[in-house]
């Protein structure tokens, strides 16, 4: 099976959208959210995949994500015909009453944090029904303390809620980079327990002074992270539903943007095709 | 890669019920994200893993704290780009120091937020108090849209064929009159936004033209007699022509060819 191929729609990149080699696109529900827009996001476009993208569910909070947020995530989906809808797997803020940090952090790979993902991806499930709902592993520059690995929290996480992998395969890179493992073993040791599955892609850069991988989403995608892309295509082969590059700063031009969606669709190509290598 | 989660030496403490774990997480995960919120390192340190150090999570926190900044500036164009708020990036920082956002709130409550506080703490002229007021409207002409998103949606179609229906009022044909449903009233007190020869206080009009939040400034009069209007509408002309007795069907009429230019009612 081939998976839909497609950018993460910024106001930079909307030409692309009528590539011949893109039929998916993904919106960031914060961008798409226009109350004063009389069309949707996406509009003209002859979109196949369309997946909405949030930022703020804040699944490893101990309250349930709000039914506002829910309410407006549903109908920008609704909206723009999507076909799915993700989020991230950490917390914004802590519970009812308390305070919002930002940016998602870690959730601590424990029992009780695994419980309370697990109600609240259940509980977000059945609220965006019937789109099917996707989690984003992220990238950290810190973790708390746990008591199993990642992988582990993963696959009984996603045994529990049947809830879809959205694999960051430049946020795994990053992260094995970062704080020493291995990023195939990792996606090799989760892929089987993912029900379905959605890729990202980014560059970022290597800051030498504090020795870490950034994830900025500004440079061009390194090799190491299209050769983490095309095992994982090959190991997710017939579960990938789509595929989305991210750029959000020192954006390219018009070539580079097209570049990197054709050599997307080629290594896609080549795995489903059975093909081992593609040229770049 | 090994699990570590059965782990258990004389060490370990007592497992507790899912209900007290629970509990245990809850304050844990409130520590540390009023910790980050705070910019208090110390404070996430007791609950970090092993391979982890403060600079990481210090990193995490100035990130965050950036990225709010940037949030605030992006969507306050308004008042971040007006000239009489040259030190905005610092009163952004001032806020953000000192008043932690409330969980469930999205960047829009955070704006409105800023703008409260900006007239509590801060010793505003007329002008900045101009500045705010417009750039409050602004956000409830978008609140206005948001909850009502299906009225907003059907107003602007039906406003696009307003100008060929017009004559048939001139022939003096009973249609029935819509007024822009997402529309909100503000007033300037200053002379910073206002034409030559217009003398403030002026009460301006807020309202959702497409995608665009579009102003109109109207005297006394006129702004009753939309007011009226809006408390009956959709309804015929005729209907709103006998409440609006301080105007005649010639005045009124003229004055309706004015709101239809600017797009602020429509007819069916």
């Amino acid at each position: 099976m081939m998976p839909a191929i497609g950018y993460a729609v910024r106001r930079e990149n909307r030409f692309i959208l009528s590539d011949p080699k893109l039929n998916a696109a993904e919106i960031t529900f914060e961008h798409a959210d226009l109350p004063l827009w009389t069309k949707s996001f996406i509009s003209g476009d002859d979109i196949d995949y369309v997946a909405i993208h949030a930022l703020k569910l804040s699944v490893g909070s101990p309250d349930p994500p709000g039914k506002a947020y829910l309410d407006a995530l549903k109908a920008v989906a609704i909206e723009n015909n999507a076909t799915a809808i993700s989020d991230h797997l950490g917390f914004t803020r802590d519970g009812e009453g308390g305070i919002e940090m930002g940016h998602f952090a870690p959730v601590p790979l424990t029992q009780p944090a695994l419980d309370v993902v697990c109600r609240n991806l259940d509980f977000v499930q059945k609220y965006v029904d019937p789109f099917p709902f996707y989690i984003e592993t992220i990238a950290y520059l810190f973790q708390l303390e746990g008591t199993m690995s990642e992988p582990e929290f993963l696959k009984k996480m996603f045994q529990r809620t049947g809830v879809g992998w959205l694999l960051d395969i430049t946020n795994v890179y990053a992260n094995g980079r970062n704080f020493g493992f291995d990023p195939k073993e990792f996606v090799e040791e989760v892929m089987p327990y993912a029900p379905r599955v959605q890729m990202h892609l980014a560059g970022g850069f290597f800051d030498e002074e504090q020795g870490l991988y950034f994830d900025t989403h500004s440079q061009p995608i390194p090799d190491d992270v299209w050769d983490l892309y095309e095992y994982s295509l090959k190991l997710g082969q017939g579960k990938v539903d789509a595929v989305f590059i991210e750029r959000d700063a020192e954006f390219p031009g018009e070539e580079e943007w097209r570049r990197e969606l054709h050599k997307m669709y080629d290594l896609a190509e080549g795995t489903s095709s059975g093909q081992a290598t593609v040229n770049s | 890669m090994a699990s570590t989660e059965k782990q258990t030496d004389s060490t370990s403490p007592p497992e507790l019920s899912p209900e007290a774990a629970e509990l245990q997480y809850r304050d844990m995960i409130q520590k540390v994200a009023r910790a980050i919120a705070g910019n208090r390192t110390e404070d996430v340190l007791p609950y970090l893993g092993k391979k982890y150090e403060a600079k990481h999570v210090e990193m995490f926190i100035d990130g965050n704290f950036d990225k709010r900044i940037d949030v605030l500036i992006r969507l306050m164009p308004f008042v971040s780009e007006d000239e009489d708020f040259p030190n905005f990036e610092e009163l952004a920082v001032e806020f953000a120091d000192s008043q932690p956002v409330a969980a469930y709130e999205g960047s829009s409550e955070e704006c409105d937020a800023m703008l409260k506080w900006l007239e509590e703490t801060q010793d505003l002229t007329p002008e900045q108090e101009d500045t705010i007021s417009c750039q409050r409207a602004r956000y409830e002409v978008e609140r206005l849209a948001r909850e009502n998103r299906g009225a907003h949606v059907r107003f602007q179609e039906l406003v696009t064929i307003a100008p060929t229906l017009m004559p048939q009022l001139d022939r003096g044909d009973d249609l029935t009159v819509h007024l822009n449903p997402i529309t909100s009233w503000s007033c300037l007190k200053s002379q910073k936004f206002l034409d030559e020869g217009e003398q403030p206080p002026v009460s301006v009009l807020y309202y959702a033209d497409e995608e665009e939040v579009r102003t109109a400034m109207f005297e006394p009069e006129g702004q009753m007699i939309l007011e009226r209007l809006a408390n009956i509408q959709p309804c015929p002309f005729s209907t709103w022509r006998t409440i609006s007795d301080d105007a005649d069907a010639a005045q009124l009429r003229e004055f309706v060819k004015g709101l239809v230019s600017l797009r602020l009612i429509a007819f069916s």
